[in-house]
């Protein structure tokens, strides 16, 4: 992880507060589908390279896990990537269908709508505040185990990127899932900027 | 003069609501700052403001923890939570804690002025 002179405390304070924003408006969301309480975290501001960005990956890593990434573009662009492990994925994707054991593809079909809710719904308020438009793109939903996440991993090369993390906690049903917001560099002034009276 | 305590552990929006005060309050006022939740029950009870602005998602102690202790050492209290955190499981636990108001961020400056005439 490297912390550059890209920005300074008060920035790093702002794109915290937003994404806290931005993430609060999906936790309002999910509560409404799930039905469940979601605990929210301050989010972490960082200033990854490539090798810092994979090093966090590889801290959460399971013996299976599911990532959503979806990206966005825009003058804000950038992409969200939610990372759980699979036992994680199933409880949460059981939240939303509480009355039947799900296959892996089930499983997957819902983490791809709740990543695309959180996507979404959280950009949009990113959007708002910013004043630009944000595109998407259909968010992509796998099962990995540590090999195929790293050869996924190998395929990024994030050149550096501002990543804002928090996590999607349900303590309730066992979910913990960790989301990262990564902004690429041009989106940075764009963000510093959305805050104010 | 009116007494507020605001505690946010984002400075932006401590300003951001320092400003917006000051741009609806006719009168002066004074205002104490705090950026965590333990901060904020000490401010509290040193400052014993008249208002208190208090968000929920902060480190150290949450801000639904200082605003029980707030009104457990002071039930007369008045506590507003300013939060990202749009559950409504959220904002009723936060009403039956004894806040008097709820409102999501990020601050709407026309509903801030009408809440303030009710709040003050």
């Amino acid at each position: 992880m490297t912390q550059t002179s890209l920005f300074n405390d008060d920035q790093a304070d702002v794109f915290r507060e937003l994404i806290n924003i931005a993430y609060g408006r999906a936790a309002g969301l999910l509560h409404q589908f799930t039905g469940a309480e979601i605990q929210l975290h301050v989010p972490q501001v960082a200033f990854f390279d490539y090798a810092g960005f994979i090093a966090d990956i590889e801290h959460n890593i399971a013996p299976q896990m599911v990532l959503s990434q979806q990206t966005f573009s825009g003058r804000l662009a950038g992409e969200t990537i939610m990372l759980l492990s699979a036992t994680d994925a199933r409880a949460l994707s059981g939240l939303l269908h509480p009355l039947q054991p799900l296959q892996d593809d089930q499983v997957l079909s819902t983490i791809f709508e709740i990543g695309n809710i959180i996507t979404t719904s959280s950009t949009q308020i990113l959007s708002e505040l910013s004043q630009v438009p944000i595109a998407y793109t259909s968010p992509v939903t796998a099962f990995y185990d540590p090999p195929s996440l790293q050869t996924l991993l190998a395929g990024i090369r994030y050149q550096d990127v501002l990543s804002i993390s928090t996590y999607l906690d349900i303590p309730q049903h066992n979910v913990f899932a960790k989301i990262y917001y990564l902004f690429y560099r041009d989106a940075l002034a764009l963000l510093a900027n959305s805050l104010h009276t | 003069m009116k007494r507020f305590l605001i505690a946010d552990d984002s400075k932006a929006s401590r300003l951001m609501l320092q400003a917006l005060l000051q741009k609806h309050l006719a009168e002066a006022f004074e205002t104490q700052m705090a950026s965590n939740g333990d901060e904020a029950v000490a401010a509290y009870l040193q400052y014993r403001p008249d208002l208190v602005f208090l968000d929920l998602t902060m480190p150290v102690k949450s801000g639904m923890e200082a605003l029980r202790e707030i009104i457990a050492a002071d039930e007369r209290a008045k506590v507003v939570i300013i939060t990202a955190d749009t559950q409504k499981i959220t904002h009723d636990k936060a009403l039956q804690a004894g806040a008097i108001d709820f409102i999501n961020k990020p601050l709407q400056d026309a509903l801030l002025k009408r809440k303030l005439e009710v709040w003050l």
